[in-house]
């Protein structure tokens, strides 16, 4: 089956007064239809900015897209112009945020936010808008829907903000929804009942869905792919189940050792990856995950690795991949 | 919202006490009276001196002459001024308030109209050359003192082109120079703020969900930036009126103009103290009841502060 | 699972990237600071009119009251730079002795106006109780009218004068800076770090010295510099209408307003004074603004 959703050598920066600050660097990926894709990684990897580009939301100063293709359904939305990329957001592709509060018009009401979409999108008459509002409050969770819709953002919990804003990205059934990070402000219960909520409609909308946080729990369960992203590069990538089994760069394998198991004894010393993300103006020539890595060599310093294949549809962008499979046991 | 409103009442109420009781003291614990000229005192017979006194009730103490003197302001009888006994300071104020009334007001209008139009340039075209241009020119024409503005256009308009007049009263001609003086540096507040507004509201996230949710740059400018830009700038604008009206001194002194400015300049030089107070009164309470209502206003466009003082 | 506990091997002669020096707050604000070009050419002006000021008595070529009826109303010419007045002074020298009551009054008034608010400010917010409600509703009387009412009355009432003045124009700057010390103080108080001192038992002294004063150190200056161009602008007004500095002690308002009728024959009566007001308001404001900037100040108190 023909992907939905083709990225290739994307590459996006920034151009601050500071240098170019290379934000994304040459990544590809491709995602099917009804797939759900998980992208992880810490602050500064790269995982916003590349789903920000996918909508073409980044600020043009002093952002800059500087090479790649984003091929959605086959059309490359790079070659869109900026005023056509309305067509497909929303419509298409839909997207939401990591804080609902800031991210919701805090003087519309949330009826009319989501009435909004539709009357962009849909055409849909006063109406049937409306109609289709509250059935749509209703799937995703708010109670007394149609009482509701008249509230404003700042009346609802963080939970119930987020479900909203679930409901109006949904509510033009996009073939695609990108969430950035959108449990990351809110409490443990509530972040399970909005990632279930998410499988649930993903399932009944046959939407595929970008899962982006730095979270491995959360994406191990909703996501059936996983893209592991530093600095800019995607330096794992593969099915969950594989790369969970056999982890296979040292990155990858750092973030799993350091996510505490639920029976760990207090013996056990957290791990933690040593070092810091590198700065993103100054990239080293080589791998940029070398001078954090134990088993980093002179030609890690130096030559940056591609992904190449560990197992089937399992990549691995490590010079030491081999290394590093054998030395370390499953994950599961 | 009406119990704040009355608590606000209330506050302003204390405060017009205060203040009225400061000014009042202060005047009458200052050396001299109503007999000066300009804080020199005029050699006048002992006897006339306390003949006047006895007259408008000086001799008392000062708190008795206070009292007597807020008894009758809860009445809105201020008294007549000792310059002009013939009218009350009420009358007075009412004659003399349209001078500083339009100047300050158009005044206003023209700092709010202009300024918003440049704000909303220079925001629109965010760090572009006309930007700059438009903040360059905000910075530097809002630190212009308006007389010195008054001196300059009058130099070019009315006397080397004679379009307008130089100062006194009578037809458009009389009011231009005044309002452009006193209104044009005023611009340049109103202009960075608006952009400031506008910029903020532009860049903030629910700006961003918009564009993707699908909305396009016009239906995102007016339904999301716009409606939240005017909820800061309406509350920062309307004050501008009362405060362009009482502070039109400067341009009064400048273009010749009999405003109120004036006379609580006079009065206060010639310590007549009635007019003083009351002039200083009606200030206060304008002031006051404008940023009441602005507050007022504020709680009733904007959801979030609407909803929390139903609660 | 036994990777990763290993630390990375020295890693001699490689380039990595170079840490960004961390130089300080002051050092950072300083390099903000010298980007705003108006800010710069503020703090050129201000160095200059200083020196200005002080070396009045030097550099000014006539004495600023030497009265020469027969030689009024000349314009610029050679004896005299910017001419002369309508009662013979020489304006140069007017002007060059009319940056004093300038800097007098917009510095002192602010300087003073901290000295005053600074303390009030941080007993309000820090201690709150009767304190704070009483200074609040200090502030609130001195907010009611606009500063410029209130000066100009107190400088009426207590006959003009250039001390007047600057009494007046304290008793209403003291409010700006009240607000701002009060508003941080009362939001620090409530820090979790403040408990934590408390709990240790360090003396308030302490804590209002190295927690809080340091803080609160940037707005002030900010507001400190933001203060002058008003009082600068209120010297030059008042003296204008006639309220401020008496003559013969020249001030560039009252240069102004002392040209009376004159100065649309003679604009050279009404050009200098003019310009230098102007400078100096600029100069003075943009100095505050490059302030905030550089200190990424945040004035929502």
């Amino acid at each position: 089956m023909s992907a939905l959703l083709e990225v290739k050598d994307l590459q996006v920066s920034f151009f601050t007064k500071d240098g170019e600050v290379k934000a994304v660097n040459n990544i590809s990926w491709a995602l099917d239809e009804g797939d759900i894709l998980g992208i992880v990684g810490e602050s500064g990897s790269g995982k916003s900015v590349s789903a920000l580009t996918l909508l073409r939301l980044i600020p043009e100063p002093p952002g800059k897209i500087l090479g790649g293709k984003v091929l959605f359904q086959g059309q490359d939305l790079l070659k869109l112009r900026p005023s056509q990329m309305h067509t497909v957001r929303g419509k298409q592709i839909a997207m939401i945020f990591q804080d609902p509060m800031t991210s919701l018009n805090p003087v519309m009401t949330i009826g009319n936010q989501i009435i909004e979409a539709m009357k962009v999108n849909l055409q849909l008459s006063n109406q049937k808008a409306w109609e289709r509002t509250v059935e749509v409050l209703s799937r995703v969770g708010i109670p007394r829907a149609e009482e509701r819709m008249r509230d404003y953002p700042h009346q609802f919990s963080g939970g119930m903000r987020q479900r909203v804003m679930i409901a109006m990205a949904i509510s033009c059934r996009p073939k695609l929804l990108i969430a950035d990070e959108p449990t990351t402000a809110l409490d443990v219960t509530i972040q399970a009942q909005i990632v279930d909520l998410v499988k649930q409609l993903q399932r009944e909308l046959n939407m595929a869905v970008i899962w982006i946080t730095h979270d491995l729990g959360v994406i191990a369960r909703l996501a059936k792919r996983v893209n592991v992203m530093y600095a800019g590069s995607i330096v794992e990538m593969g099915p969950i189940k594989r790369i969970f089994k056999k982890p296979s760069h040292p990155y990858t394998i750092g973030l799993l050792n350091s996510v505490p198991g639920m029976n760990f004894s207090k013996d056990v010393v957290l791990q933690f990856i040593e070092g810091s993300p590198p700065d993103l103006i100054r990239l080293p020539p080589g791998c940029a995950f070398a001078p954090r890595c134990p088993y980093m060599t002179d030609q890690c310093l130096v030559d940056k690795p591609n992904l190449e294949l560990a197992e089937e549809d399992h990549w691995v962008a490590c010079w030491q991949m081999d290394k590093v499979q054998s030395n370390t046991r499953s994950a599961l | 919202m009406i119990p704040y409103i009355i608590r606000r009442v209330f506050g302003i109420l204390v405060m017009l006490l205060l203040l009225s009781l400061f000014t009042f003291t202060l005047s009458r614990v200052v050396p001299g009276g109503p007999w000066m000229q300009g804080n020199v005192e005029i050699p006048l017979p002992q006897e006339q001196v306390q003949l006047f006194k006895e007259k408008y009730g000086l001799d008392k103490p000062i708190l008795f002459q206070y009292l007597v003197w807020l008894k009758n302001a809860a009445l809105l009888d201020f008294g007549r001024p000792f310059s002009a006994p013939e009218i009350t300071v009420t009358q007075m104020i009412a004659q003399v308030l349209p001078y500083s009334a339009i100047v300050g007001g158009l005044a206003a209008l023209l700092a709010i109209f202009l300024g918003v139009i440049l704000g909303i340039l220079a925001a629109a075209y965010c760090n572009s050359w006309l930007d700059n241009l438009i903040t360059s020119y905000a910075v530097i024409i809002g630190t212009i003192p308006s007389f010195v503005m008054g001196f300059v256009l009058v130099y070019f308009f009315a006397i080397k082109l004679s379009w307008f007049a130089s100062g006194g009263w009578g037809d458009y001609r009389h009011l231009v120079l005044p309002i452009v003086a006193f209104g044009l540096p005023a611009t340049g507040g109103v202009a960075r703020w608006t952009r400031q507004c506008i910029a903020e509201a532009m860049s903030a996230d629910y700006v961003r969900t918009a564009y993707a949710k699908g909305v396009r740059q016009a239906g995102v400018i007016s339904r999301h930036v716009l409606r939240n830009s005017m909820i800061p700038m309406i509350t920062s604008f309307l004050p501008l009126f009362p405060a362009m009206m009482t502070g039109s001194i400067f341009i009064e002194a400048t273009f010749g103009l009999p405003g109120l400015g004036t006379y609580f300049v006079t009065s206060s030089m010639t310590r007549d103290y009635p007019l003083v107070l009351g002039i200083t009164m009606f200030w206060a309470i304008l002031i006051s009841v404008t940023y009441l209502i602005t507050d007022i206003l504020y709680g009733i466009i904007d959801p979030r502060v609407r909803l929390e003082n139903k609660k | 699972m036994t990777a990763g506990t290993v630390t990375p091997q020295s890693l001699a002669g490689n380039d990595l990237p170079s840490p960004v020096k961390y130089a300080g707050f002051w050092a950072g604000a300083w390099r903000r600071f010298r980007r705003n070009k108006l800010a710069l050419y503020g703090f050129v002006y201000v160095v200059v009119i200083l020196f200005v000021a002080i070396s009045a008595d030097w550099i000014a070529p006539y004495p600023y009251d030497k009265i020469n009826p027969e030689d009024a109303l000349q314009g610029p010419n050679r004896q005299h730079l910017m001419g002369v007045d309508m009662l013979g002074r020489d304006m140069l020298s007017r002007v060059i002795y009319g940056s004093r009551p300038m800097l007098l009054v917009g510095v002192v008034t602010q300087l003073a106006g901290l000295v005053i608010g600074v303390p009030l400010g941080i007993v309000a917010g820090y201690f709150g109780g009767i304190a704070d409600w009483l200074v609040s509703r200090l502030i609130d009387l001195f907010s009611a009218l606009p500063w410029y009412l209130i000066v100009l009355y107190m400088v009426m009432v207590l006959s003009p004068s250039l001390e007047n003045l600057i009494v007046a124009l304290t008793i209403t700057s003291w409010v700006g800076s009240c607000r701002i010390v009060r508003g941080m103080s009362l939001s620090i108080r409530e820090q979790d770090y403040i408990e934590a001192a408390q709990a240790l038992g360090l003396p308030t002294r302490r804590i209002l010295s190295n927690h809080i004063l340091p803080q609160v150190a940037p707005l002030l200056l900010w507001s400190f510099a933001a203060g002058i161009p008003t009082a600068v602008f209120a010297e030059a007004g008042l003296s204008f209408i006639g309220m401020g500095v008496r003559p013969p002690s020249p001030s560039w308002g009252q240069m102004l307003g002392a040209a009376g009728q004159y100065w649309q024959y003679f604009p050279h009566m009404f050009i200098f004074p003019s310009l230098m007001i102007t400078l100096s308001v600029l100069a003075f404001q943009g100095l505050a603004d490059g302030l905030r900037e550089a200190m990424d100040v945040n004035i929502n108190v």
